[in-house]
């Protein structure tokens, strides 16, 4: 039995040599080959999706340098609703918001391979801004965030206009997480509906 | 054959889910150039209810304030002090948590007439309510009245947290008879307090 392969697997002079019959082998080579197949082809594949799958554009390095973030879903401002029972206003038991599980994504491709490896990127968020309703406000100190990964550290918002939430020494291609935001209530703030936003951003420093 | 193909589909496969899953994303705010930046909103809403909790005098039960005026009390008028009540001498704790931007007081009798003793009345008028000082906040008492009810507004400026006391006195005011039946003058006042 013989296969016809690019040289890098070939019968003949290849990096590789495809046994004549499986009488040829033993158990254990049996095992080598399918493990090499696999692996070859593996690698092989992964170059396939570039030439094929036109939608798959994403590349490690090349102009121009791009840097994206996506917190929430994809297409519309996410709003995280911290609804608070009223036998539990301002007592002190923490109200997670709604939805729970907030994605955030965010990546870099770097025009140069020694950038891709030696740049990493920043993700700040700006809460300066506290929620209101009306005259009345609630600092954004009172939410805080667990992450479902790690890779996101968990943190609570500072009030601050650039407050690191992913620093320079965590990540330089893509870091992704599931982010749950939590309302201290633990201040009897007056009634309303409290709207305010948070501005993530990524850069490049 | 059949095995070496199978390995190729598996790698194959495998590669084509470890391109997908790995860098193939679609984000929503992209930025460009060496130094780039992109930035995306996460809006928040923290949604609290309006609440009311409210007390007069003794938790879980109804206090009564008396007044003994004595013959001289009445034929000159005089300020006569209450007696009883949770804090004693005619007064009573009142306690207000509410995390409204104001809240009305109202007080309303149960026998407009005033109080009532075999068909005769002594005027709610003449008994005064009033706000001692030093307590936690302030809360304005509504004055009694034969009108049936009266309010009193308190702005709160935020949830509050007021412990405070109300005072009550009798004074049999200038004109009015001297109340010439024996036994006791009776009536009940309701206070409700509500957001205006």
């Amino acid at each position: 039995m013989s296969i016809q392969c690019p040289a890098l697997f070939s019968n003949k002079a290849g990096l590789y040599h495809f046994p004549k019959s499986d009488d040829q082998m033993n158990a254990t080579n049996w095992y080598k080959h399918r493990l090499i197949l696999a692996v070859g082809f593996f690698m092989v594949g992964l170059v396939l999706p570039w030439a094929v799958l036109a939608e798959v554009t994403f590349i490690w390095w090349g102009a121009p340098a791009e840097v994206r973030i996506r917190v929430g879903v994809e297409t519309d401002t996410t709003t995280v609703v911290h609804s608070v029972p009223l036998a539990l206003n301002g007592n002190g038991t923490p109200i997670s918001g709604v939805p729970a599980d907030v994605v955030i994504e965010v990546s870099a491709r770097r025009e140069t391979a020694r950038d891709m490896n030696q740049v990493y990127f920043i993700v700040t968020a700006d809460s300066s801004t506290p929620l209101s309703s009306g005259l009345d406000t609630i600092p954004f100190t009172e939410i805080s965030w667990v992450s479902q990964d790690g890779d996101i550290p968990a943190g609570r918002f500072d009030g601050t206009t650039s407050q690191v939430i992913l620093d320079l020494t965590r990540a330089r291609w893509r870091i992704s997480d599931r982010l749950t935001f939590i309302y201290d209530n633990d201040q009897a703030f007056p009634g309303g509906t409290y709207k305010g936003r948070v501005t993530y951003t990524i850069s490049i420093p | 054959m059949k095995t070496n193909a199978k390995m190729m589909v598996i790698g194959l496969v495998l590669a084509i889910v470890f391109c997908y899953a790995g860098p193939g994303l679609a984000e929503t705010s992209i930025g460009t150039g060496a130094a780039a930046s992109a930035a995306v909103n996460l809006n928040f809403q923290v949604s609290i209810q309006n609440y009311i909790e409210f007390r007069v005098g003794t938790d879980g039960s109804l206090d009564t304030i008396n007044f003994s005026p004595g013959i001289d009390d009445l034929n000159n008028s005089s300020v006569v002090a209450g007696e009883n009540g949770d804090l004693g001498s005619g007064r009573v704790s009142v306690r207000l948590l509410s995390n409204t931007p104001s809240i009305i007081i109202t007080a309303t009798n149960n026998t407009p007439s005033g109080l009532v003793n075999n068909g005769d009345f002594i005027d709610w008028e003449s008994i005064t309510t009033t706000e001692v000082t030093g307590g936690q906040g302030s809360i304005a008492p509504p004055l009694l009245t034969n009108a049936g009810s009266t309010t009193s507004t308190t702005p709160l400026n935020g949830a509050q947290n007021i412990l405070t006391s109300w005072a009550y006195t009798y004074t049999r005011r200038a004109g009015d008879p001297i109340p010439t039946e024996d036994g006791a003058y009776t009536g009940q006042v309701t206070y409700t307090a509500s957001t205006p």
